[in-house]
């Protein structure tokens, strides 16, 4: 058991004083902060101005002609023909300008002419929230309001365990991100496992240390040292996000309203170490079987994608969370963890999945690891040769 | 010459032989397609705001319940299905009516609703992404029971329920809509085609130099070919290996946009300027060239395979920076950003022809940054051929930063000497 420990330490030590895992546990956050930040800056226009026109023949808007409104960082300018707003928009005065035809408010139909660009989504709402504040002007003050603003709707499970309302996106897309750090730090882990081991199978070290070692010792302390390293690449990272979620709170009024997940916590606190074993395990058998590290990495490139397949499916897990197939992918072992995290914001999942789920993904680490050992075993004895499928059943039915 | 034109066949020869680089030349695209397109057609219908009179005429309506304990709704508006909203008194008899499955969700309109707005959704199936649209018709109630004008009603949920949009540029390339997410498939596409063909065909370059050190066939060949015409074989060989493969991908792209027609017809709107191949085609061929260069530099310094591809993906990072920052082509690709992106030699190959395919690009800029792009590429190539050296090619060393810099240093003392 000193041995296993020794190992592991040994594992850690090496690991976290990398210059290269340095750099991916500090750099990797700093990255994403960088993207996400400028991303955000250019999706809502920061600092650009946009300049609408309109002509309003229907009457809709008051003292229309020639009036300019400033309404956040949109300008909003009155034209009282089309000649005149179309030769604004040609000298780049405008981005676009609209026509209210005067029978609007029956048909509902309107003109909208842009220079080279299509506006935006974004710019088409903000004309539409400055029609709706103007067809609702004469209206009495409480009225007005009401209708102006809109309904503000909290939508509520039917078992009443989770309410969400339109500024709650935050506390919908943080388990989402956190299930992609998960996924990324036990994939990282589980990849350094395959190295370590294929590494030392190719300059012969495992041939050294078999003689002081068991396969146990050796496979166990380097996967639990490596789930250390695993955790504290976590840690560093969810006070990252804390720190960020504190910073930015000041900022948008939506991040103050997350509120601390202890669900998910304890969801990730049962899935996070089994499907740690099941990789390692998996990891552990290629490792076992190759001779070479390259190709060792080449087949674990292909079995990672069986952790990854929710990743690809991401729109359809918020748009129909319930969906058979998302279900059979919260039950599949490789694909339970990421899966529920990704389902975690969008929908209330039932206790019977998490269950049924969590006593799959036990089962299919405990037959991992146990395959693994073997496997590893049988491989380690082969002097230079690869271990093909057939010999590798052959080893586990002994 | 001679040994050139031997080393670019081999090149060729091998490249086409590998089944890898078949495999990837097909399966590729139709991975990239199952795991973006798919998902966005399954899931398209459900994200797509339905229209008020689209919820109105639901074939198959899903009847909702609702408890008003503000006393705000004393009418269903004129035309408005009877069957859509079920009125109950109380919560308790709404929830049983949740329970026995005769509304699939209910309202709950507290008695401050004018005050705050607040509307409850009791939802049997919960959905955070969709069911926040689930409003839409208790909204439009609530606005004709406020209002008692069912015109005004209707527009205050749409304002423009029907726009024609009408450009006055002279030539416009996209009349589509830029929200659609079919018309960002092609930008988006674009640029991904652009960037798997240059690193994957630079990657070559790098494993195709190092594999040769690696099993020592280094040391025979420079017994009768010099290092130079090593390189430049290889560089030239494996460049018209990667203009195959991007001319499979980007003729299967047209061909899949001409034949979509039902699947996404908004994606026969968007058409591609005159002469955008051949731009994508040169700035392909200069910036395939630059990174081949500066991937086959690390190959001849790497002792092998897996020492080189440590320093792949920081060699390949400004080709990235235009895939991270996507949204400034699609927000705005005649931005400041999206411009800087495609002038800098290093980012143009992808940012410039991104820029092309979904903006009016002044004809000057992809001149410029061509040329720009142009006189890198010819001093990455000099460069990278310094390090094409018998004794790097010959030399177990590891490769490190400092060996990096050492070399890197060493070879410009040599350049300015």
């Amino acid at each position: 058991m000193r041995k296993f420990w020794l190992v592991a330490r040994h594992e850690y030590r090496n690991m976290t004083r990398r210059r290269s895992f340095i750099w991916s546990t500090i750099g990797l956050p700093l990255l994403i902060a960088a993207v996400t930040a400028i991303s955000a800056l250019i999706a809502t226009g920061a600092g650009e101005a946009i300049a609408l026109g309109y002509v309003d023949h229907a009457g809709v808007i008051a003292d229309s002609a020639g009036a300019t409104a400033q309404v956040g960082d949109v300008l909003f300018r009155g034209f009282s023909d089309e000649v005149s707003a179309r030769g604004s928009l040609e000298a780049g005065a405008l981005q676009a300008y609209y026509v209210l035809p005067a029978d609007y408010r029956q048909t509902g139909q309107v003109q909208m002419y842009y220079g080279r660009n299509t506006p935006t989504e974004r710019t088409r709402q903000r004309f539409d929230a400055f029609l709706r504040a103007n067809l609702v002007a004469d209206q009495p003050t409480a009225v007005r309001g009401r209708v102006d603003d809109g309904v503000n709707l909290i939508l509520r499970s039917a078992d009443g365990r989770r309410e969400v309302t339109e500024n709650g996106w935050v506390n919908i897309l943080l388990p989402f991100v956190a299930g992609m750090f998960f996924t990324f730090a036990t994939m990282m882990a589980a990849g350094y496992l395959l190295q370590a081991i294929t590494t030392e199978k190719e300059n012969r070290t495992v041939e050294v240390m078999a003689t002081s070692l068991s396969p146990l010792d050796l496979v166990g302390g380097k996967a639990v040292g490596l789930m250390a390293v695993a955790l504290t690449q976590l840690l560093v990272w969810i006070a990252a996000l804390v720190v960020g979620l504190v910073i930015a709170a000041c900022f948008w009024p939506e991040v103050a309203a997350v509120r601390a997940p202890w669900g998910l916590l304890g969801v990730t606190a049962l899935f996070f170490l089994p499907t740690y074993a099941l990789v390692a395990g998996i990891m552990v058998a290629i490792g076992g079987m190759v001779t070479e590290a390259q190709q060792g990495q080449q087949i674990s490139g292909i079995t990672s994608m069986l952790f990854m397949i929710p990743l690809f499916l991401t729109v359809l897990i918020f748009s129909q969370p319930d969906s058979p197939l998302i279900v059979a992918l919260t039950l599949f072992p490789t694909t339970s963890f990421l899966t529920i995290l990704m389902r975690w914001g969008a929908t209330v999942v039932p206790i019977w999945q998490l269950a049924v789920s969590w006593v799959l993904l036990v089962a299919a680490a405990g037959l991992s690891v146990w395959a693994a050992a073997r496997i590893f075993r049988i491989g380690m004895l082969r002097y230079g040769q690869p271990l093909d499928l057939a010999a590798a059943w052959a080893a586990l039915r002994r | 010459m001679r040994n050139i034109g031997l080393v670019l066949r081999h090149e060729i020869k091998t490249t086409l032989e590998k089944r890898s680089f078949w495999l990837t030349t097909f399966l590729f695209p139709l991975f990239i397609i199952a795991s973006t397109v798919l998902p966005q057609l399954l899931a398209r219908d459900t994200f797509q705001e339905p229209g008020l009179d689209t919820l109105l005429a639901a074939a198959q309506p899903q009847s909702a319940g609702y408890v008003d304990a503000a006393g705000v709704i004393a009418a269903l508006p004129p035309g408005f299905p009877p069957e859509l909203l079920r009125a109950y008194p109380d919560e308790a008899s709404a929830q049983a009516a949740l329970a026995a499955g005769e509304v699939g969700q209910y309202y709950l309109i507290p008695a401050d609703f004018v005050a705050t707005g607040d509307v409850v959704l009791v939802d049997s199936h919960f959905s955070a992404f969709t069911g926040l649209d689930g409003g839409t018709l208790m909204e439009y109630v609530l606005n004709y029971n406020l209002l008692g004008d069912l015109a005004l009603a209707r527009l205050l949920i749409d304002p423009t329920p029907s726009v024609t949009m009408q450009s006055i540029a002279p030539a416009t390339q996209n009349s589509a809509d830029p929200d659609d997410p079919f018309v960002f498939a092609v930008p988006f596409a674009v640029m991904f085609i652009l960037f798997f063909a240059i690193t994957m065909s630079a990657g070559f370059m790098l494993q195709s130099v190092v594999k040769e050190k690696e099993n020592r066939t280094a040391e025979i060949l420079l017994l009768s070919v010099r290092p130079r015409e090593l390189m430049l074989g290889k560089v030239l060989g494996l460049g018209l290996v990667a203009l195959l493969q991007l001319a499979i991908w980007m003729g299967g792209g047209w061909l899949a946009l001409n034949q979509s027609g039902n699947v996404a017809t908004a994606l026969t709107d968007f058409t591609l300027p005159a002469g955008f191949a051949i731009w994508a085609v040169l700035y392909f061929l200069f910036g395939y060239i630059l990174y081949a260069s500066v991937l086959g530099a690390l190959g001849a310094l790497a002792p092998n395979v897996r020492e080189g591809t440590q320093f792949t993906f920081l060699a390949i990072l400004p080709l990235l920076v235009p895939i991270w920052l996507n949204t400034a082509f699609t927000q705005a690709p005649d931005g400041a950003l999206a411009t800087a992106l495609s002038l800098f030699p290093l980012t143009a190959p992808t940012a410039m022809v991104t820029r092309l395919s979904i903006s009016h690009v002044p004809l000057w800029q992809p001149v410029v940054s061509l040329a720009g792009l142009a006189g890198t590429t010819y001093l990455f190539v000099l460069l990278s051929g310094r390090f094409f050296r018998a004794d790097t090619l010959l030399s177990d060393a590891s490769l490190n930063w400092g060996r990096i810099v050492r070399e890197v240093r060493g070879v410009r003392l040599h350049l300015t000497a």
